[in-house]
Parts: structure tokens; sequence; C-alpha cells
């Protein structure tokens, strides 16, 4: 009795265990992935001077900062993230949005904005790396255009890029900066970043900084800072960041800017013109 | 008392020998349980609140009756547990930066929809035999349950033994 019963017991487990071991080992992604985003990277750039055009530069209601001392400041850091990405698709286009929000979003095609509100946040330049850093590795991933498919369709996206329905245009804009990025793609932006600030000799831990800053003064969860925190829990971006381990050799050089300097003439620059 | 001590265990209740009350109620014990677990998704446990209600309900109906109740007792008690291990990793999922979506997890989710699939077609099977006044034995839970039910315990022995009418001693 006892015997047939481990028997029966058995043969129950090793059904059991063998499904879940083989349905393991099963290639999901094939099954359920959709297809490779279609969209060359020439589109993508059209789509994005689109979007920029129509739905930032046109928009009365967003100031755009030109300052020639701020400009510089952020060309600095800018500058030396870009020489660091290695090959890349994109000519990098950054801007400032006069804001008081700590935000900064990706659109297609490497054009990236970043709230001037985020910029007075930072502490350092450092900072301001990590979160740029953050943003161009959502864009070296497509994670902007791969959404922007997933979400209207590619014939949709296609069918604008003639640049003659403004308001079609306008919507995609709409739909491109409000996308929220899932917690896959925040974690392979701040990969990204980790690698790209190691590469610029920046400190990875700066994005750790950054966020423990963020939480500190906000808690784990704020409106205003949605894009950034796209998952109220923090914790394992700050340890994933606290945690990564630069390759030996690794000399961290500061940035040279006089910090204090540029967030003041950010806070003071009277004379904000929009383009 | 219908017993057979030779074996150990009760002997088997014959299909034309069942009252088809008995028949119907042993059926109810299957089909119940699968109204029970469309009841308590997402959170997989009142089909078995509901399976040990009705086993205690039938606690003193016949032998025939309590097996399939038994039966259709225990063999949800892994796919429950299955279910709610699911239902708890899939929350963990959700609501942690720790835990992924992982092939593992995917991997156990088929595997687990495959036990609920087989364990309805089974089910489904366990309840028609049970119309039919047939004995229907699961893999291990059908051996369980006969044990449970029909095995003649001791002092269902010696109580036959003391009601039986014995012949005088010389």
């Amino acid at each position: 009795m006892r015997k047939s019963l481990y028997r029966d017991l058995t043969i129950l487990l090793t059904i059991f265990v063998g499904c879940w071991a083989v349905f393991t080992f099963v290639p999901w992604s094939n099954f359920f992935s959709t297809p490779d985003i279609t969209m060359s990277v020439e589109n993508e750039e059209k789509l994005g001077k689109l979007i920029v055009d129509y739905s930032i530069l046109k928009d009365p209601t967003i100031t755009i900062i030109h300052d020639p001392k701020i400009d510089s400041a952020l060309r600095v850091v800018t500058h030396l993230l870009v020489t660091n990405i290695g090959k890349t698709d994109f000519e990098y286009n950054f801007r400032i949005i006069k804001s008081d929000q700590i935000n900064a979003f990706t659109l297609p095609g490497g054009n990236i904005f970043i709230y001037s509100g985020l910029i007075e946040f930072c502490d350092s330049p450092e900072q301001l790396c990590a979160v740029l850093s953050h943003e161009i590795g959502h864009a070296e991933k497509r994670h902007v255009i791969d959404k922007l498919v997933k979400e209207l369709g590619i014939s949709l996206i296609f069918s604008v890029l003639g640049g003659n329905d403004n308001i079609m245009i306008s919507e995609i804009g709409r739909t491109a900066t409000s996308t929220v990025f899932d917690r896959k793609q925040e974690k392979e932006a701040d990969d990204f970043s980790f690698h790209l600030m190691e590469n610029s000799n920046v400190n990875p831990k700066a994005l750790a900084t950054f966020f423990r800053k963020l939480s500190d003064q906000y808690g784990e969860y704020n409106e205003h800072i949605e894009i950034l925190m796209t998952h109220p829990n923090n914790n394992s971006r700050i340890k994933a960041s606290l945690e990564y381990h630069v390759k030996p050799g690794f000399a961290e050089k500061k940035i040279e800017l006089d910090w204090n300097k540029v967030i003041e003439v950010l806070k003071n620059q009277g004379t904000q013109q929009k383009h | 008392m219908d017993t057979n001590s030779e074996t150990g265990y009760h002997p088997l209740p014959q299909p034309a020998e069942i009252p088809q009350r008995d028949k119907e109620d042993a059926m109810g014990a299957y089909l119940m349980m699968f109204a029970a677990l469309g009841a308590g998704l997402p959170l997989p446990i009142i089909n078995l609140i509901a399976a040990v209600i009705y086993y205690f309900v039938n606690k003193k109906a016949s032998r025939f009756v309590r097996f399939h109740t038994h039966q259709a007792l225990i063999s949800q008690i892994p796919t429950t547990l299955m279910n709610a291990v699911a239902v708890f990793w899939g929350f963990r999922i959700a609501i942690s930066d720790e835990w992924d979506f992982t092939n593992i997890y995917k991997g156990y989710l088929v595997a687990v929809l495959i036990a609920n699939l087989l364990y309805f077609i089974f089910g489904i099977i366990g309840a028609v035999k049970a119309h039919g006044g047939k004995m229907y034995y699961l893999l291990l839970f059908g051996k369980i349950s006969y044990h449970s039910v029909f095995k003649i315990r001791t002092d269902e022995a010696s109580e036959t033994d003391q009601q039986k009418n014995l012949p005088p001693k010389f």
C-alpha cells in the first residue's frame, strides 16, 4: 500500500516538475513578442524633428531657455557624454524647458528635453550627467519609438512622416512626452547610464545620490517627478547604482563647472525667449 | 455489517445496490467544487473550504458517497496550493522590484494551467462515474480515499464480532 502510494506520488511530482522545467526553457519571447520595430533611424529622426517642431516649439505654453552661459555649461556635460557613447545612430539635441518640474524626457531621434527645475535640483553636474545618461539610454535602446509603435501602430506613425497632418503630429507628440516606460526599460536605461558614466569617468553612484535626494525630499512617489520615478520603489535603482562595479583603473574626474554659478544664472536668467 | 475481514476492507458497493440519491450526492462532490473554484478566483481557497464543508455534511452518508467526497476534497489540495503559489508569486512580481516576470514563473504558470486542466477533466470523469454508481480512482488520491473510507478499523471489527450471533461454546 505504502509503496504504491509513493510510486503514484513520484509519478505526479515527476509530471508536474517535468512540465515546469520544459515550459521554463520554452523561448516565450518568440511567441509573444511583437515584431521588431521596422522604423529606420532616418524615419525616427524625421519623426523626432516633426514632434519637436509642432508639439514643443510651437506650443505657446512651453518656453525653451536660450542663454549662452547655461547652454555652454550644458554643453560641457552633454559633450562629455555624447563623445563617450561610442557608436551611435543619433545626433543628439539637448534643450532646456523653463519649468519648476523636476523632469526630463526623450523624444524620437535623440531629442532630449530637460526641465530647468531638474537642473536646479541637481547638487552637482555629475547628478545632471547621471539623469542625462539615463535619458540617452532610453534613446539608444529606442524605447520611445518602441512605445509609440506599440501604442499607436506603425502605420499611423508612417502616415504622419509626410509632415502635413499637424494635429496628428501633435497627438503623437503628446503621447511621446507622456510615455511611461515599463520597469524593464527603466532598468535597461539605468544600466546603460552606469556604463556611459563609467566611460565618461563620472562616478555611476551619482544616479544613486540623485534618486536618494528625490526620495528624501519628495518621498517615494510624487506626481511632479513621475517620469523619472516610473515605479514608486526607487530603492532597487539606488541599490543598483551603489553596487555597480566600475572596471579596474577607473579614474573619477570631477566635471569642471562652477555649479553654483550655473544654478544662479539659471534662476536669474530673465530673458527667456522661445526657440 | 458488510465487512470482509479477509482483505481488511469493506466490500465495494455495486452500481445496482447504490440508491440514486447517493449517486447524485457523490457526483455533487465534483461538480460543487468546480462551481466553488470559479467563485474563489482569483483567491483559490473558497473551493477548498466548500469541499471541506461538503465532506463533513456527508460524513454520515454511505461509504460510496464518502469515498467520492473524500477523493474530491483531497485531490484539489495540490492544485489549490499550486494556484495559491501562482497568485502570491504574481502579486510579488507586480509589487516588488526584486521579483521579475521570469521564464521560471512563466513555466510554472503553464504547468499549473495544465494541472488545473487535467484536474478539471478527471473531475468531470469522476462526476460521470459517480453518477453511474461506479468507483473511480484518481492516481494517488483514489487509493488514499479508498483506504480511508473502506478500510476496516480495529474498533469496527471488534464491534462486528460483538454483534455476531455465535454458537454456544462446548
